[in-house]
């Protein structure tokens, strides 16, 4: 069984800050760090429900979601319709995606062994976003003989295409890292950057292609929104992030093997080969999938684990899932924002992300830069 | 006593429920549909409406729901409203399955540019919120712009060739091909679209607006603001090496008259062709 050191899943940390990260460890026992998300999302699903064109009161709410359908009718917006039809699909929604999305910066980040890099900035999910665009674009100018249900953004053959996107973007960057030796690697992020320039380009083809409708497609990729939400949607991502899930065991070993170098995970039995392959394939699953539904949410991917490691130690047993439920949280604090701060507008979900996550980044940075001196 | 005050309660309900019924509150999705709801005269009733809702200045004033295509479920119903009407640009889509599923009644209009889709619009939201009579003589004042300068157009010898120009700040230009409003009010105002080989917008390539060699250029007045006033339309690339350019002919009229396709397209029309027209006749 491998035990994974602090120091090797921060790759970009050099040698004089080990003893300190050492002696961080893991301070909180994980437990306490479960119970606390899981009050932490109770809580702020009691308060999604509650708060938006109507508060409702805690009673109200049990009653709506205990009694059902007719239990509170009287007024112009039945309370049930409040609750069922709109608050609580964008509260799943939400959740679901900033789980899957906290999951795949996990990944991501234990297979670059870099944790900065998250799925957003380089170029997965606007890899993802650009097959989708593509779909929406050509499958009605070119595929003009598919029958209507397969084209466009009803069809799932969207969610395909984004996870196609994904994937090869995923699978490009890895063997650009590979080339360098694992680690942080400034090729991998240059890389990335080359990755987004490109995909920004093509959208801006696209865009120049699209008619009007399409183009307010297009443009939503790069807002995101959970406007969109429906039980039908839910239960797709729902159904991906449980598959997702069924390998977590299998991905935490193989991340915390990983961690070591892959030759040492090679030596010390591991098929490394295959633990990648799965860690892109899942990942790009789990982005691909996420963007086609709401849109290009950076950032979540990036500031879940880095919190939770700081908390956790960098174990991918208990990092993943608690990444998961980490992710799942800030999402729906981000769709209360979202919803509530320019009522009765409403703020693209992508834009407070971006807005916590971008001087976020920007202080893990400068906190790496002044602890180590520089960067490798 | 009991009997008189059950009697005058009993008075007191028909009134009340008249007065209920009678009680629309109306959140328009559409600068359009705003425009037509306060020239129907049922401004009043209007509780709140979209960024593009940018005419008459009541309804600037009302609270913003947010843009036509970016709506969200949960703002508008805040409003309480029991009607919403939008044309068929309103979305995402999901908030207004939402928003119809939350038991109020959402009427899309289609949103077509041209002169009938227009007063069919107009007649439809004149009967969904009570005011045919309304409804019926503004369409009627639109029929009698239109065919009268339908008629002057017909008569026309020769059209003059005209370059719609959207503009926005000091990046965006683009001109309008085919299938678009501004296209088809060139063609009610008695001119020629002088690029007609694709449809939509494209932006606009110094090139392609000598070849299309304009007569006059067309802009909408915040487009023309934006530029800074003619000079600045006769600064964009290519533009001065035209006949418009040479005959300084730049054409302006307010966004909404020109391409909103609402109660005003007759002024717009009108508008239009006297401005298309005035000089040449001059000429003659």
């Amino acid at each position: 069984m491998i035990v994974p050191s602090p120091e090797t899943s921060s790759p970009i940390i050099k040698n004089s800050g080990e003893e300190k990260k050492k002696k961080k460890g893991r301070k909180v026992p994980p437990i306490l760090v479960f119970i606390v998300l899981a009050v932490g999302l109770f809580g702020i699903g009691i308060l999604s429900l509650k708060f938006g064109s109507i508060q409702l009161s805690m009673g109200e709410i049990l009653k709506v979601l205990l009694l059902g359908q007719d239990s509170l009718s009287e007024l112009e917006v039945p309370y049930s319709v409040l609750v069922w039809n709109l608050r609580m699909p964008r509260l799943l929604l939400s959740m679901i995606v900033g789980a899957c999305l906290a999951s795949a910066g996990v990944c991501i980040q234990g297979l670059f062994r870099n944790p900065l890099v998250e799925p957003g900035f380089i170029g997965v999910s606007p890899g993802a976003a650009l097959a989708a665009s593509t779909w929406i674009v050509f499958s009605e100018k070119i595929l003009t003989f598919f029958p209507p249900e397969l084209k466009g953004k009803e069809s799932y053959l969207l969610q395909l295409f984004a996870f196609c996107g994904a994937l090869a973007v995923s699978f490009f960057l890895h063997l650009v890292s590979k080339r360098e030796g694992g680690g942080f690697s400034l090729v991998l992020v240059l890389a990335g950057i080359a990755v987004n320039a490109t995909v920004v380009s093509l959208l801006g083809f696209l865009s120049y292609l699209a008619d009007d409708t399409q183009l307010r497609n297009l443009t939503f990729w790069s807002l995101g929104s959970m406007a969109v939400a429906s039980w039908h949607k839910i239960y797709l991502l729902g159904f991906v992030l449980l598959i997702v899930t069924f390998f977590f065991p299998v991905l935490a070993r193989g991340l915390d093997a990983l961690a070591l170098g892959e030759a040492e995970a090679f030596h010390t039995g591991f098929k490394v080969r295959r633990i990648r392959n799965l860690t892109i394939v899942l990942a790009s699953l789990l982005v691909g999938v996420s963007i086609s539904i709401c849109g290009n949410i950076a950032f979540v991917g990036l500031i879940v684990p880095h919190i939770l490691r700081t908390v956790l130690g960098p174990g991918h047993k208990t990092l993943l899932p608690a990444s998961l439920f980490g992710g799942a949280l800030l999402m729906a604090i981000a769709d209360l924002a979202a919803r509530t701060v320019a009522f009765p507008s409403e703020l693209p979900i992508g834009i407070i992300a971006a807005g916590i996550g971008g001087p976020f980044f920007l202080f893990l940075i400068l906190q790496a830069k002044r602890r180590e001196g520089e960067f490798r | 006593m009991k009997k008189l005050i059950t009697l005058a309660l009993f008075l007191c309900l028909p009134a009340s429920i008249f007065a209920e019924a009678k009680d629309l509150r109306i959140v328009t999705l559409n600068g359009t549909v705003s425009e037509i709801v306060f020239a129907l005269g049922k401004g009043k009733l209007v509780v709140g409406n979209d960024t593009s809702s940018l005419y008459p200045p009541e309804a600037l004033a009302l609270p913003k729901v947010g843009y036509q295509r970016a709506l969200s479920a949960e703002g508008i119903l805040s409003l309480k409203p029991n009607l919403i009407l939008g044309l068929e640009y309103a979305g995402p889509p999901e908030v207004i399955e939402q928003l119809k599923s939350a038991g109020i009644k959402v009427i899309i209009y289609p949103g077509s540019p041209g002169v009938e889709p227009a007063l069919n619009n107009i007649l439809a939201i004149g009967k969904d919120i009570g005011a045919e009579k309304e409804a019926q003589k503004i369409v009627q004042d639109i029929r009698k712009k239109h065919s009268k300068i339908a008629e002057k157009v017909s008569k026309l010898k020769s059209k003059p060739k005209v370059l719609f120009v959207y503009h926005r700040g000091t990046s965006l230009a683009q001109v309008s091909g085919t299938e678009t409003p501004a296209d088809e009010m060139i063609r009610l105002g008695g001119g020629i679209n002088a690029v007609n080989g694709f449809k939509g917008f494209k932006p606009i390539t110094p090139e392609a607006v000598i070849a299309a060699q304009p007569d006059i250029i067309l802009i909408p007045s915040r487009g023309l603001e934006s530029l800074g006033g003619k000079d600045g339309v006769f600064s964009l690339p290519g533009v001065k090496d035209t006949p418009a350019g040479k005959k300084a002919r730049v054409v302006s009229i307010d966004d909404l008259v020109l391409l909103g396709f609402g109660p005003r397209l007759g002024q717009g029309i009108e508008e239009l062709f006297e401005s298309f027209h005035s000089k040449t006749s001059e000429k003659k």
